[in-house]
C-alpha cells in the first residue's frame, strides 16, 4: 500500500476515534453519527460549498469559518473536527471518516447502525417492529436507526448498512415497472 | 516406235503421190498429142526414163531433206499437242483435286460454322439464364431487405410507443400515490415492505 494511502488511513482513523471519544464522554455517539452523515450529505449535495471547501486558493481560516457557520447547530466537537478537516484540506475524505466513525461506534456499543429513508416519519410502533426485525437479522445486536425523510421516494422504505442496501421504495418499484413495460415485447400480432 | 512408223507412212504416201504425178505426165502428154487406142496407155521409154530418174532424184531429195524436216515438224507438233494434252490432263486432275479439297474445306467450314452457331446459342442461353437468375436473386434480396427495414421501423415505433406509455403510466401512478396516500397508509406500506424485504445481513 502506498505511503500516502497509509497516512490518509491513519488520519481518517484519528479523526473518527477523536470524535467517538468526545461523543462517548457526552453520551451522544449516534447523534454525532447522524450529524456526521448530515454534514456529508450537505457537502456532497451542494456543488458551490464543495468547491469552496476544496479550493486551496481560499485561505484555510476562511474555509474553517464556512464550516463553522454552516454546521453551527452540530455538536461542538464535530464542528471543531470539520473545521480542522477544512483547514487541512482533508474535507474530501469526510465520507471515509464517516464510515470509520460508524464502524467504531458500532464496535464500541455492540450495535448496528442502519440508515432508514422513508417518505413520512416513522412512528414508535413501526420503529420498534423494524428494530426487532433487523436485530433478528444481526444476531440480536442493538439496532440504531438513522432516519431520513425523503418525499421523493413517494413511499416505502430504503435501508442500508455496511455498504448493503435494500430499496423497497415506491419510486424504485415504479421505475422497475416502467422498465418492464418498456422492454416487454408487444404481443397480439397476427 | 509409233512416231517412226507414222513417219514411214508419210514418206510412202509422198512417194506414191510423186510417182502418180510422174506417171500421169506421159498420159497427159499423149492426150495432148491426140493419139488414140491402147498405145496411149503405154509410156514412151524416151520420156519415161528421164521422168523416172527425175522422180527418183526428187524422191531421194525429199527422203533426205524434206521428209525428215516434215516428219520432225510433225513429230514436234505431235509432241507439243501431246504435252498440251498431258498438261491439260494434269491441270484437270489438279483442278479436280483442288475442287475436292475446296469441297472438303467448305464442308469442314460449314461444320465449324454450325458448331460455332450452336456454341454461341448455348452460351447465349446460359448467359440469359444467368442474368435472369441474378435479377431474380437481386429482386428477392431487395424485397427481403425492404421487409427487414419495415419490420425494424415497426419495432422501433412500437418500442417508442411502449416506452411513452410506460413513462406516462408510471408518472401518473407516482403522482396518484404521492398525492393520495395518507401518513397511516404510508406506514402500513412501509410495514408491508419491511415484512417482504430480504435481510440486510444476507451474503
Amino acid at each position: 500500500m502506498p505511503i500516502n494511502r497509509i497516512l490518509i488511513k491513519a488520519q481518517v482513523a484519528t479523526y473518527a476515534n477523536v470524535l467517538l471519544e468526545a461523543a462517548r464522554n457526552k453520551g451522544n455517539i449516534f447523534e454525532v453519527n447522524s450529524q456526521l452523515e448530515q454534514a456529508l450529505h450537505t457537502i456532497r449535495g451542494n456543488m458551490n460549498l464543495r468547491d469552496a471547501l476544496a479550493d486551496t486558493t481560499t485561505p484555510a481560516e476562511v474555509r474553517a469559518n464556512i464550516v463553522k457557520e454552516i454546521f453551527k447547530d452540530f455538536d461542538p466537537a464535530l464542528i471543531k473536527a470539520l473545521a480542522l478537516m477544512a483547514e487541512r484540506e482533508f474535507i474530501d475524505h469526510l465520507s471515509r471518516v464517516c464510515e470509520a466513525y460508524t464502524l467504531a461506534a458500532e464496535e464500541a456499543t455492540d450495535s448496528i447502525v442502519i440508515d432508514v429513508t422513508t417518505a413520512v416519519e416513522l412512528n414508535d410502533e413501526l420503529r420498534t417492529k423494524l428494530k426487532d426485525r433487523l436485530s433478528a437479522q444481526y444476531d440480536g445486536k442493538d439496532i440504531v436507526l438513522q432516519e431520513h425523510v425523503d418525499k421523493s421516494i413517494l413511499g416505502g422504505i430504503i435501508m442500508s448498512a455496511h455498504g448493503k442496501l435494500i430499496d423497497a421504495s415506491v419510486i424504485s418499484q415504479l421505475e422497475n415497472a416502467r422498465l418492464v413495460l418498456s422492454t416487454v415485447p408487444a404481443g397480439g400480432e397476427a | 516406235m509409233k512416231a517412226k512408223s507414222a513417219t514411214g507412212r508419210n514418206a510412202l504416201l509422198v512417194s506414191l503421190l510423186a510417182s502418180g504425178l510422174s506417171l500421169a505426165m506421159p498420159v497427159l502428154a499423149l492426150a495432148e498429142e491426140g493419139g488414140g487406142g491402147f498405145s496411149l496407155l503405154i509410156p514412151k521409154m524416151g520420156e519415161f526414163i528421164p521422168t523416172l530418174i527425175a522422180f527418183i532424184i526428187i524422191w531421194i531429195i525429199l527422203a533426205k531433206v524434206g521428209w525428215p524436216m516434215i516428219t520432225g515438224m510433225l513429230d514436234e507438233r505431235e509432241k507439243t499437242i501431246k504435252d498440251s494434252l498431258e498438261q491439260a490432263e494434269q491441270a484437270k486432275i489438279q483442278s479436280e483435286q483442288l475442287l475436292a479439297e475446296h469441297k472438303a474445306q467448305l464442308d469442314e467450314a460449314r461444320v465449324e460454322a454450325a458448331q460455332i452457331i450452336a456454341n454461341a446459342k448455348e452460351a447465349g442461353e446460359a448467359l440469359k439464364a444467368d442474368i435472369t437468375a441474378k435479377a431474380q436473386q437481386e429482386s428477392a434480396d431487395m424485397i427481403a431487405k425492404a421487409h427487414l427495414a419495415i419490420e425494424a421501423e415497426k419495432k422501433a415505433a412500437i418500442a417508442d410507443l411502449q416506452s411513452s406509455v410506460a413513462d406516462l403510466s408510471v408518472s401518473v401512478a407516482g403522482r396518484l400515490i404521492g398525492e393520495n396516500l395518507s401518513d397511516d397508509e404510508h406506514l402500513k406500506l412501509i410495514e408491508r415492505y419491511v415484512a417482504e424485504a430480504g435481510s440486510l445481513d444476507a451474503n
